[in-house]
């Protein structure tokens, strides 16, 4: 709500329902919109439509709700449709372990849509990330206009922390006036105006392949690549500006922790705890999952000797460093429903160094 | 200074309000607090726990997996976290149900937390408040004036004269068993 | 179309793309002449469809804010709509397999909530854009590429389906009835609550190539024939109004009256 969001759409899931039952407190008092929808399917389409109608729109969900968005997820993509979903992750898969935790979506996020697409996806470790990328997300959302995820697990969601609802941010507008082409741009990674229903722009909305003006195209080779293309570039030609990391203890580590959300909180531990015993270790937090934070991972290779990637999954991020790290990785994943200890993680980072 | 303390009971007996008064008082004091309870069915009926951090700085990691203090309201709660407590640690736990007392390298008080309520207030409720009282009457990990604001934030207006008479009792329960050792 | 009313149609566009003889061409002019009788504001106007042919009627046809999305979703993205921006006028216009198949959970409860919002179901009785396969509005015994044998399964009833989910007005007219049909457009559009229209609007290339209705002429004579208004149903047995199509405008009161039994002049299916 700091970040203007104005409409909110969900359907109940554990473990993210408490978001929801705030919104519907806070949002009306707010001057905002809250409905309750009959599914997932429902939520997202919701959001879309209100998005559309000029509002900041967001919802929440966790695995398999996230599963049931991924279509809706594909429109927003291929409308340029600015929202944020908020993933509470739990452990899968299938209805799996509902209460418990797990970060099994991360694939899914990038991928779970049929076609080729670029999205955006946050990993918050704390509450003050909850509330600090939240805001981020709606920004980011506003300036692409793409779906941007905030990919949180049980254990972030569920935690209770000291922490700053601050005011020092900047919030993002979303650009509104219209040239007649709502859906192209000049420039490759362009983001054009998006102006919104009763602007008087006659809008031709469509999930079909469509040119700048919203037309449809559905049999034009061309104009599919480069529709598809410039969704693409819109988010890998802002790589710089959408990675996110923190290094910690990396400067003269021998072996490096990549890790993200929760668990990168007890890898932080860990680390401390085995420099505190003299041993060169550090941590590159991914604070971005997508993009993948490529370069800041490549930068790794030749700097440490080995990297060890602990996951509340297997090996879903793993597989990514593996694509630029050429030195010895070790993935470590975890799927029971806990998280991963710091003393697991201290006793998988000894057999290391 | 880090403080990591436990409770632990059963569903119903109120230890997660115990933990977010904890939380919320020590935030009020001025100290970073980060809570974590246990979540879904076990939260209704059966074991249950909240852990709570307390920091004069940012919290690294927000979980508790091993213990400084140890409150416990069951028997089965205490056989069940009494591995995670750090060696040197504090043990609390209600005497209405303790059936053994544990031995180890621990400081061990069983108190009477129920009893107080029920011989205070005619029953269970605010047993849970009482035993906070003694945690931090013993360890003085937060002040009572903060637990006393946070009491009037979190519970309900109708149940505060009760919880804060709980809460005396329970620092007063406390108070002489800081000098650690057993009772 | 008249020349009056092409100033609501989308410039540069060169015909629609339906087929010769489809009912859905009635049905645009019948939509955009509600429009244009009411003097709505054509700002405030948001067409929402799902997929399928009748999901084209709005999109790209009409020149106002259209929003064309999902198979199944029309009434959802509308909702969210209406809801983000109230001063909107918010007019679903979709087919019968998008609706009430893929987009039936959504459309009860669209009807429950009573939002305002309006929905013409452009109903064929098959679906028609993905070749002929049968839906939840084909009729019993029906041939359809997916029931060469003839449909086993009776169709839905819209009126009393979206009625009994809390329509607060429920029309159903057929192309053949062009003034009672836009007349009906016009009431839903006033309704202040969630409202219906269905509309009988034949399929020549796919519902009538397969059941041996190839002339268009007949297959317009089938629909005319069929309907029945709701005040000449009255009173007569399910066998008498089996396969027809009861024609007229119903309220939740036609609910009151028939005690939770039967609606007066609803058909039986």
């Amino acid at each position: 709500m700091a970040a203007g969001c104005g409409f909110y759409a969900g359907y109940p899931i554990t473990p993210s329902s408490e978001i929801m039952e705030g919104m519907a407190e806070l949002l009306p008092k707010a001057g905002g919109a809250f409905i309750q929808m009959e599914d997932e399917i429902a939520s997202i389409s919701a959001v879309i439509g209100a998005s559309w109608a000029g509002a900041k729109a967001m919802t929440a969900t966790s695995g398999p709700g996230f599963s049931l968005m991924m279509e809706g997820l594909g429109y927003a993509v291929f409308t340029e449709t600015p929202c944020v979903i908020i993933d509470i992750q739990r452990a899968g898969p299938c209805t799996g372990q509902a209460t418990r935790v797990g970060s099994g979506d991360i694939m899914q996020s990038k991928w779970g849509m049929h076609g080729d697409v670029e999205i955006v996806a946050l990993s918050p470790w704390s509450v003050q990330e909850m509330y600090d990328l939240t805001i981020r997300a709606f920004n980011l959302a506003e300036r692409l206009r793409l779906p941007v995820f905030l990919l949180a697990d049980e254990a972030v969601g569920h935690l209770h922390e000291t922490a700053e609802f601050h005011d020092r941010f900047e919030t993002e507008q979303r650009v509104r006036g219209t040239d007649g082409t709502p859906f192209g741009s000049a420039e490759p990674g362009g983001v054009p105006p998006m102006p919104r229903f009763g602007d008087g722009a006659n809008l031709l909305v469509t999930g079909s392949t469509h040119d700048d003006r919203g037309f449809r195209r559905v049999e034009e080779a061309e104009a599919h690549a480069r529709l598809v293309g410039r969704l693409r570039r819109k988010v890998l030609d802002r790589r710089d500006e959408l990675v996110d990391v923190e290094r910690h203890e990396l400067d003269d580590a021998e072996v490096a922790v990549v890790a993200y959300g929760f668990t990168a909180r007890g890898a932080l531990a860990a680390v401390r705890e085995l420099r505190g015993r003299g041993k060169k270790v550090g941590l590159l937090r991914l604070r971005t999952l997508w993009p993948f934070p490529e370069r800041e991972v490549a930068a790794l290779d030749g700097k440490v000797r080995a990297v060890f990637v602990p996951e509340m999954n297997h090996g879903q991020v793993a597989g990514e460093v593996r694509k630029c790290f050429r030195g010895e990785l070790r993935s470590y994943g975890q799927t029971d429903g806990e998280v991963i200890g710091v003393e697991t993680m201290v006793a998988e980072l000894e057999r290391m160094v | 200074m880090l403080t990591r303390i436990r409770f632990g009971g059963l569903g119903g007996q109120g230890i997660v309000m115990a933990g977010s008064l904890l939380g919320e008082a020590a935030t009020l004091a001025g100290l970073h607090a980060a809570g974590s309870n246990s979540y879904g069915a076990a939260a209704r009926g059966t074991a249950c726990r909240s852990d709570v951090v307390l920091s004069d700085v940012r919290i690294a990691y927000p979980h508790v997996s091993t213990a400084d203090v140890l409150a416990v309201m069951s028997q089965a709660a205490l056989d069940k976290y009494l591995p995670g407590l750090v060696p040197g640690g504090v043990v609390f736990a209600d005497d209405f149900s303790l059936q053994r007392t544990p031995e180890g390298k621990f400081a061990f008080h069983a108190v009477p937390a129920t009893h107080t309520a029920v011989r205070e207030f005619g029953s269970r409720q605010g047993a849970n408040i009482v035993l906070l009282g003694v945690v931090l009457g013993a360890t003085g990990a937060v002040g009572r004036a903060a637990v006393e604001e946070a009491i009037r934030h979190v519970v309900r207006a109708r149940f505060h004269e009760t919880n804060l008479r709980a809460l005396a009792l329970g620092f007063e329960l406390g108070r002489p068993l800081a000098a650690g050792g057993r009772s | 179309m008249p020349r009056s009313l092409e100033q609501y149609l989308r410039p540069g566009l060169k015909g629609t793309t339906f087929c010769p003889g489809c009912g859905h061409g009635i049905l645009l002019h019948a939509v955009v002449r509600a429009v244009h009788e009411l003097g709505l504001d054509r700002r405030e106007l948001l067409f929402v469809s799902g997929i399928g042919c009748a999901a084209w009627i709005p999109s790209p046809h009409i020149l106002a804010d259209t929003l064309h999305t999902l198979h199944g979703r029309a009434v959802a993205y509308a909702t969210g709509a209406k809801l983000a921006n109230p001063k909107l006028t918010v007019i679903v216009v979709s087919g019968d397999g998008d609706l009430v198949s893929i987009g039936g959970n959504h459309l009860i409860h669209a009807a429950r909530r009573g939002l305002d919002l309006t929905v013409i179901c452009a109903n064929n009785e098959i679906y028609g854009m993905t070749g002929g396969q049968a839906g939840p509005t084909t009729p019993r015994g029906a041939a359809s590429a997916t029931t060469p044998g003839g449909n086993p399964y009776g169709p839905f009833d819209l009126v009393r389906l979206v009625l009994g989910a809390g329509a607060a007005y429920v029309a159903r007219f057929p192309v053949t009835q062009p003034r009672p049909l836009t007349d009906a457009i016009k009431r839903a559009i006033r309704t202040p609550f969630f409202s219906f229209v269905e509309v009988a609007s034949p399929c020549p290339t796919q519902f009538g190539r397969r059941n041996r209705l190839e002339d268009v002429g007949a297959l317009y004579d089938r629909i005319r024939d069929l309907s029945i208004s709701r005040d000449e149903a009255f009173g007569r047995s399910a066998a008498e109004l089996r396969d027809r199509i009861v024609v007229g405008e119903w309220t939740p009161e036609d609910l009151l009256l028939a005690g939770g039994g039967r609606v007066p002049g609803a058909p039986a299916c």
